[in-house]
């Protein structure tokens, strides 16, 4: 017994030892702060913004960066010349305060915001950092995916730190949109490159927007930290941590549990439903301004056929797929583009549901029943949305085999270019140019997005850059849709509408339609 | 026969052979076909039409689990005779030849049993690409080492033996001696263990499938069931559930089957009792 106790009580001081020492460290730390002159808070923690996000980051570098969740983490750290009104989708000044364009629309200045400083101490932004961003997008060293966008540059010069001029090889009525803050259009710093390096750049960013990268636990989560000298004015929240959490369901009950405040990249039909039906959390929805496209191979036979590829058009159930798998969470598309393009028309060709037609042009175009891989990425909703996509095929004599890939594996048969179809949808800005180019241009030919290996709107794509004008822009882009969407090089599935829920605590938060969501505007009410 | 006397062994074969005849018979039993989507009528609970209801695709989950006992039993066959074949030829050669043959076997399969079974298949299944074939192989791959262990350990036992001795006496050639004595032999353990490893191989398919790794979807495999409904789990339980029951009645049945044949085929394993249930 008095063993026993002995220890026990042994025991007792060891830890109340390791307490003491730990008491010292937190006298130590409350010391510093004190010493420091940081404001200690008076009651609760520092307001900190949880939002989930479905997959980790991987690189943040502009010129390199891809998937929602890269952008979206972005959208907090830089900023471009100009960018789109979240709400209205409207080009606004962001970095550039104004600017003026010449009689011939090859020559863009742009006016500099003065004042303005890169995080973590790099110095001032001037217009060298903006020469810079572009011409490492354009150099092929760099290897950027888009520098396609910025093809049209024909020189930047920086007359002053607070001017720059951008004269074009000819003029292109849609430049503003390739230097809005969104890929390739947002700003980075020369002198933080330099110091930190290309590579290690895409996960130390250094940028001017309204956070600051501070530190990223890989599969985990992402930090920033507001960044108190942002020249809009400092945010409302202290902190963004971006949380990776996978599975949906998981995220629902996390946020309705109040762990998270945001749901960022909501798709699951059941749980859209399940969280507008519970009322405890505001659910936002938007259209998004991209659609989700079956591509096919017109290289590979029996798809080089015209005919074929309407007749797939005329077999596939879009609405059903719409109405049963999504539950009206998404959009009917008549084309590739969506309604919220200024250049949308519906004037294009339709292939309407109709099994018996797409039996008799598969008749009439002399092939009998054909074996066709559908390649989708191993990701949600896209790994799904082919099932119902094969059986429909089926009832039409089509051999539909899925064939789903790794995100890795899809990309790089999708670059590769022999893929017979793949799923593709391209996320971004309501450019016009940016899904027509990437999807439809012969420039865009594997490695490019143009799995299709079509070129038949190549005279009308020049014919848009030199529209000058809204009426004549809508004309010729007009034409391009109805002239690809009678070609079917691609069947638009859908049209994405985008979903975010956040907790009733988050207050000013604006959805915008780039499949991103920017933290700054956002405050969170006292629980 | 005293293998109907073992009630387990019985209560397994009975199981079995209700499985095979679903397997073989799906086309005719089944009441619709397992990959045709209705998505006006998805997720649908229940009912006369769909006795099991309806998966996220509108599809019939009854009868994906009719078709899914096809590739299950496929794949528990495929596996059983390739690692079986494979394992008791590695296994022979190594008991019976001794030497550095031996050495390096044993080396080789110490190796191999030191990586869980179901990690092995996934490394594999990931080298060459999910299709059922891969998932066979790389299962069957797995297992061998097992195989190979208990062969070589039985023929260590056999090879001493008076009969062996005899008839290597009398001038029979080695190869002879191995085929004729040697291996008939040590069969009954083997058989054992291989039936045992065939319930685990169409758990390690479940899994795969179930990991987007094994048989690839829309095919209707007990694996992919499973993985189709884990997002309704909370809405329509029985996708998943039925599936799972599929899963156990299976391996439940081969391993009450490996029990009874342990007990009525291979003394040295045989329990005192001799009774399993």
């Amino acid at each position: 017994m008095d063993g026993i106790n002995r220890k026990e009580r042994a025991g007792r001081i060891e830890r109340s030892g390791v307490n003491r020492r730990q008491f010292g460290t937190l006298l130590a730390a409350g010391a510093l702060v004190a010493g420091s002159g940081w404001p200690l808070p008076a009651s609760a923690a520092p307001p900190v913004l949880r939002v989930r996000i479905g997959s980790d980051i991987g690189n943040l570098d502009p010129a390199r960066i891809f998937q929602i969740e890269n952008q979206t983490v972005a959208t907090q750290i830089f900023n471009g010349l100009v960018k789109y009104d979240e709400a209205s989708n409207a080009i606004v000044p962001d970095l550039a305060t104004g600017w003026d364009i010449s009689g011939d629309g090859t020559v863009y200045s742009f006016a500099l915001r003065s004042g303005v400083t890169w995080h973590k101490g790099f110095g001032p932004f001037t217009s060298d950092d903006v020469k810079f961003s572009f011409e490492r997008v354009l150099d092929p060293q760099t290897g950027s995916s888009y520098s396609g966008q910025l093809a049209s540059i024909k020189s930047i010069e920086t007359p002053s730190p607070d001017k720059v001029v951008i004269t074009l090889k000819e003029p292109n009525s849609g430049f503003l949109h390739k230097v809005s803050a969104f890929n390739q259009g947002w700003i980075v710093s020369r002198k933080a490159l330099g110091e930190i390096g290309d590579k290690a750049f895409a996960l130390n960013p250094i940028g001017t927007g309204p956070f600051v990268f501070q530190n990223w636990a890989p599969g985990r989560e992402v930090k920033l930290s507001a960044n108190k000298d942002y020249f809009a004015g400092a945010p409302k929240v202290e902190e963004v941590q971006f949380r990776v959490i996978k599975d949906e369901t998981a995220a629902a009950i996390a946020l309705e549990n109040g762990e998270i405040d945001i749901f960022f990249g909501l798709q699951q039909p059941e749980v859209i439903q399940r969280l507008k039906g519970g009322g405890q959390v505001t659910v936002h929805d938007r259209d998004a301004n991209h659609t989700i496209n079956l591509v096919l191979n017109t290289s590979i036979k029996p798809l080089g056929d015209v005919r074929v590829r309407q007749a797939i058009y005329h077999a596939i159930n879009r609405k059903a797929l719409i109405d049963g798998f999504f539950k009206g969470t998404k959009s009917e598309a008549s084309g590739f583009l969506t309604s919220s393009f200024q250049e949308f028309t519906d004037q294009v060709p339709l292939f309407p549901y109709d099994p018996a037609k797409a039996k008799a042009l598969l008749k009439e175009a002399g092939v009998g029943s054909f074996s066709l891989d559908l390649v989708a990425p191993g990701a949600n909703p896209y790994d799904k949305i082919v099932v119902p996509i094969a059986s429909d095929l089926a009832a039409v004599g089509i051999d539909a085999k899925i064939k789903v890939l790794e995100r890795g594996a899809y990309l790089q048969a999708r670059n590769k270019g022999t893929v017979p179809t793949c799923i593709t949808g391209v996320v971004g800005a309501p450019d016009p140019d940016s899904p027509i180019l990437s999807l439809f241009a012969k420039s865009s030919f594997p490695p490019g997005l143009n799995t299709a290996h079509y070129e038949g709107v190549e005279d009308l794509i020049a014919a848009a850059r030199n529209a000058q004008g809204d009426a004549a822009r809508k004309e010729v882009y007009g034409k391009i849709q109805a002239k690809v969407m009678g070609d079917v090089p691609v069947i638009p599935l859908y049209a994405d509408h985008l979903y975010i829920a956040h907790t009733k605590k988050v207050s000013g938060f604006v959805q915008n339609s780039l499949f991103t969501m920017s933290a700054y505007p956002v405050s969170l009410l006292e629980a | 026969m005293r293998y109907f006397r073992h009630p387990g062994f019985l209560i397994g074969v009975i199981l079995l052979t209700l499985l095979l005849i679903v397997a073989v018979a799906a086309p005719w039993i089944a009441p619709m076909s397992p990959l045709e989507t209705d998505l006006a009528n998805t997720l649908a609970p229940p009912s006369a039409a769909h006795l099991l209801g309806t998966d996220q695709f509108g599809r019939d989950v009854l009868s994906r689990l009719i078709w899914g006992t096809r590739i299950s039993l496929q794949v528990a066959v495929a596996v059983m005779a390739l690692s079986l074949s494979l394992g008791m030829v590695i296994g022979a050669v190594a008991g019976f030849f001794g030497g550095w043959v031996e050495r390096v076997t044993v080396s080789i399969i110490d190796i191999l049993l030191a990586f869980p079974g179901f990690l092995l298949a996934l490394a594999l299944v990931a080298a060459r690409g999910s299709s059922l074939e891969s998932v066979i192989i790389a299962v069957a791959l797995a297992f061998t080492p097992r195989v190979a262990a208990v062969m070589r350990a039985v023929v260590l036992t056999i090879k001493p033996r008076t009969y062996v001795e005899a008839s290597r006496a009398i001038g029979m050639g080695t190869m002879r001696l191995l085929f004729l004595h040697v291996v008939p032999n040590s069969l009954p353990p083997v058989i054992v263990v291989a039936t045992v490893s065939a319930a685990t191989a169409i758990l390690a398919e479940a899994g795969l499938s179930f990991l987007g790794l094994g048989v690839q979807p829309p095919a209707p495999t007990w694996g992919n069931v499973i993985a189709d409904g884990q997002s309704f789990l909370a809405s329509n339980p029985l996708i998943s559930l039925s599936a799972g029951i599929c899963i156990a009645v299976m391996v439940v049945a081969l391993n009450l089957l490996g029990d009874g044949l342990r007990d009525t085929l291979d003394p040295q394993m045989r329990r005192s009792s001799g009774r399993v249930l």
